[in-house]
């Protein structure tokens, strides 16, 4: 009697506890996760509530920092329980397309395509004929300076310098003052110098994407020589003290003392700079390589938005991804959060609202006019970026000119092995 | 008389089952989040699984490329073999001579011990890890206060000849549990012995060797054990302080290991890694267990004469 008496009760409270589950309806409610610091994410939760008010979709933010961020979304992909709307990172999306992840966007009806530059798409964001990601804002590589340390040290923040003019006078400058650089380089991203260098030099990058090694011997040898030079003529700060600030150099002391005069940087970061540092910041075009092919440095998608093939809402995601990239108001409220709009209507919106700061508008435009050829997706690989920071480490550490030889030859052997398994 | 003896076998075994029943929760968890996922891993190692996208049997490929074509095995092989066989002696006897320095029944002694201990139970941390970091930069505390005294100073995480040093010295600084240990060995040893001993004439390090090693020689061997297993998956302190660098002097195997799953994600190649440093690990404690039978002595146990 007892036992009957018991299991029912647990039937009863199983029964009921299924019920209250499955009872609760919830109107469409969107998950949307980004990467970014706190002012972005107040400037999107603000976008969040103006998209609840005008049209009674809630979407659930998902607000997280840059560390962690692929590696919890790549577990998410392969269990399926991605949120929503994905914000993506230009690097990644070889390979999610590859892996056939995400939704193709490509004519989809609830995007205004007419706002997006279909040039830009198509170099920047379409991979392998499919475009998984819209473009949030534009992002151009500058050289961040300490505008009084290069008024004091006669730079000429107008000027193109070669690489040759600005070691000479980067020497000229830690010799006569040994805590005084002209520039630091952050090894966040350390392969761009010398990815950098052979693409200004030759025209083309380092490696193509036919899984091929573009660039000749001779090259990489030069670029590693030049960078090399760098940390030997005394122009840039030595990497080791770089290595404790990567990503975070605005908070390095000798920065904040004025002891360096710029770095490299995405014009997205800009006002990070400003507000760290109690000097005046500004932008210049960075540095090329003697008679070179290409000036223009590198001009690429911020972020961009995608939905994964897993999401329960698709069609009511991408109707809020092109609302938040195009319209106005939602371009007014978030500012330049994720760098300058692409979508055209943004932008005028911001504009004409002169929300964008004269430094921002400078760097922007000069970037704008002075773009490089898009990078071919494959850079965006992990282990390809690992490969060229351990030869950019190589020289940096040691800048002895005898091992670039060598160095240069397992650089190409590594890539190559390394282009030959993502082609299989 | 038989009819009884049924009965009791028949409740022996349902006793059994109830026995079961008890750790069934216990045993589920353990199915599920230990033994499921070390045999997946074991299966993964002998496929290229990557999370997302086709899993493909590949055999020992993953096993051989580390030994052939992956550059940075090597180097984080023998970076944690520096590692582990610098910090684990080092940690050990440090741990051992204060322990014999704090045995003593002075006043206060108590403070000490538990200020050693500290850094045991906060060590592993990565809020201390950074702290590392910004003491042994170039422009940190380390080289200002050695600045200071008038000695050179050197770019302690930046420069590939000291930074492994470092680290060693973050686990070294860690003595603390290892210590408490060996007081409460310390204070188990008869003191019959240490009288005898000297009334025969033998000398402090006479003792030391001859009655005090080979008594704690159990728990030293413990200690040496463990500490080997652990120190070989040490991760947190080469990945905040130096991230691996400079140079790959500080990439630890568990950073390899971590870089291959979550970087790359080349899931199946990082399964590989971890059963080849399961061989590893296996190996030497089981090199160190065959040599326990010479080295230590059990009181009590067949060594008794």
């Amino acid at each position: 009697m007892k036992k009957i008496s018991i299991l029912m009760l647990a039937v009863i409270f199983v029964v009921s506890l299924t019920v209250t589950v499955f009872a609760a309806e919830s109107p469409v409610t969107l998950r949307f996760r980004w990467w970014g610091g706190d002012e972005r994410h107040k400037a999107t939760l603000a976008a969040l509530d103006l998209y609840k008010e005008k049209t009674g979709v809630t979407v659930e933010a998902e607000p997280v920092g840059w560390d962690g961020y692929e590696s919890k979304m790549m577990t998410e992909l392969g269990a399926g329980t991605a949120p929503d709307i994905l914000q993506l990172d230009q690097p990644w999306l070889l390979n999610l397309i590859q892996k056939d992840v995400f939704l193709d966007l490509t004519d989809n009806p609830e995007i205004d395509f007419s706002q997006f530059d279909q040039e830009f798409l198509k170099l920047q964001c379409v991979r392998e004929g499919k475009l998984i990601g819209l473009p949030t804002g534009g992002n151009s590589f500058r050289f961040v300076v300490n505008k009084n340390f290069m008024e004091e040290n006669g730079i000429d923040l107008s000027k193109n310098y070669t690489w040759d003019e600005w070691f000479e006078l980067g020497k000229k400058i830690h010799d006569a003052n040994p805590d005084n650089y002209l520039m630091a380089w952050d090894p966040g991203e350390p392969w761009k110098f010398f990815d950098d260098y052979i693409r200004d030099k030759t025209g083309d990058y380092i490696i193509g994407d036919d899984y091929t090694v573009h660039a000749s011997k001779k090259d990489i040898v030069e670029a590693l020589t030049y960078l090399a030079m760098m940390y030997e003529t005394g122009t840039s700060l030595p990497v080791g003290e770089v290595m404790p600030f990567t990503c975070v150099m605005d908070t390095n002391p000798k920065w904040l003392a004025g002891e360096i005069g710029g770095m490299p940087d995405s014009a997205s970061k800009i006002d990070i700079w400003v507000a760290a540092s109690t000097f005046p910041i500004w932008t210049m075009n960075m540095m090329v390589p003697t008679d070179a092919k290409n000036t223009g440095a590198f001009y690429r998608p911020s972020q961009l938005y995608g939905v994964p093939n897993s999401s329960a809402n698709q069609e009511e995601a991408i109707k809020f991804i092109n609302w938040i990239l195009t319209d106005k108001e939602a371009s007014l409220v978030q500012g330049t959060a994720r760098g300058v709009p692409i979508a055209e209507s943004a932008f005028e919106a911001l504009k004409k609202a002169g929300e964008l700061s004269d430094i921002t508008v400078d760097a922007m435009e000069r970037g704008i006019a002075n773009q490089a050829p898009a990078a071919p997706a494959v850079t965006g690989d992990a282990e390809i970026g690992q490969i060229l920071f351990d030869a950019f480490e190589n020289v940096a550490i040691n800048h002895d000119v005898t091992t670039i030889d060598s160095i240069a030859d397992e650089l190409i052997r590594r890539i190559q092995t390394r282009l030959d398994e993502m082609k299989g | 008389m038989l009819f009884n003896r049924i009965n009791l076998r028949k409740r022996g075994r349902r006793n059994q089952w109830v026995g079961y029943l008890y750790i069934l929760p216990w045993l589920i968890g353990f199915l599920i989040f230990q033994a499921g996922p070390l045999f997946a891993s074991l299966y993964f190692s002998f496929t290229d699984y990557s999370i997302i996208g086709d899993t493909n049997f590949v055999g020992l490929k993953n096993y051989l490329t580390a030994f052939t074509s992956d550059v940075n095995f090597m180097k984080s092989l023998r970076a944690t073999l520096l590692y582990v066989f610098g910090a684990v002696p080092l940690k050990l006897s440090l741990a051992f001579i204060m322990a014999l320095i704090l045995n003593s029944k002075l006043k206060g002694i108590r403070i000490f011990r538990t200020a050693y201990y500290l850094p045991s139970i906060m060590g592993a941390s990565v809020a201390v890890a950074i702290l590392w970091r910004f003491m042994f930069m170039k422009s940190g505390y380390i080289n200002t206060i050695l600045g200071f005294l008038g000695f050179r100073t050197f770019d302690w995480i930046g420069s590939p000849s000291t930074a492994l040093f470092v680290i060693i010295l973050i686990s070294v600084w860690q003595f603390g549990f290892a210590m408490v240990l060996y007081l409460a060995a310390l204070k188990d040893v008869p003191t019959e012995l240490y009288e005898s001993a000297s009334i025969d004439g033998a000398g402090p390090f006479r003792r030391l060797f001859s009655i005090t090693l080979p008594s704690i020689s159990p728990v030293i061997f413990f200690t040496i054990v463990m500490q080997l297993i652990a120190h070989f998956q040490d991760f947190t302190a080469p990945m905040i302080v130096t991230r691996g660098g400079p140079l790959k002097t500080t990439y630890l195997y568990g950073l390899l290991i971590y870089d291959n799953a979550f970087k790359f994600f080349k899931m199946g190649y990082a399964s590989a890694l971890s059963w080849i440093l399961f061989i590893i690990i296996a190996t030497i404690t089981g090199i160190i267990f065959k040599f326990s039978n010479v080295l230590v002595y059990y009181r009590g146990g067949s060594n008794e004469e």
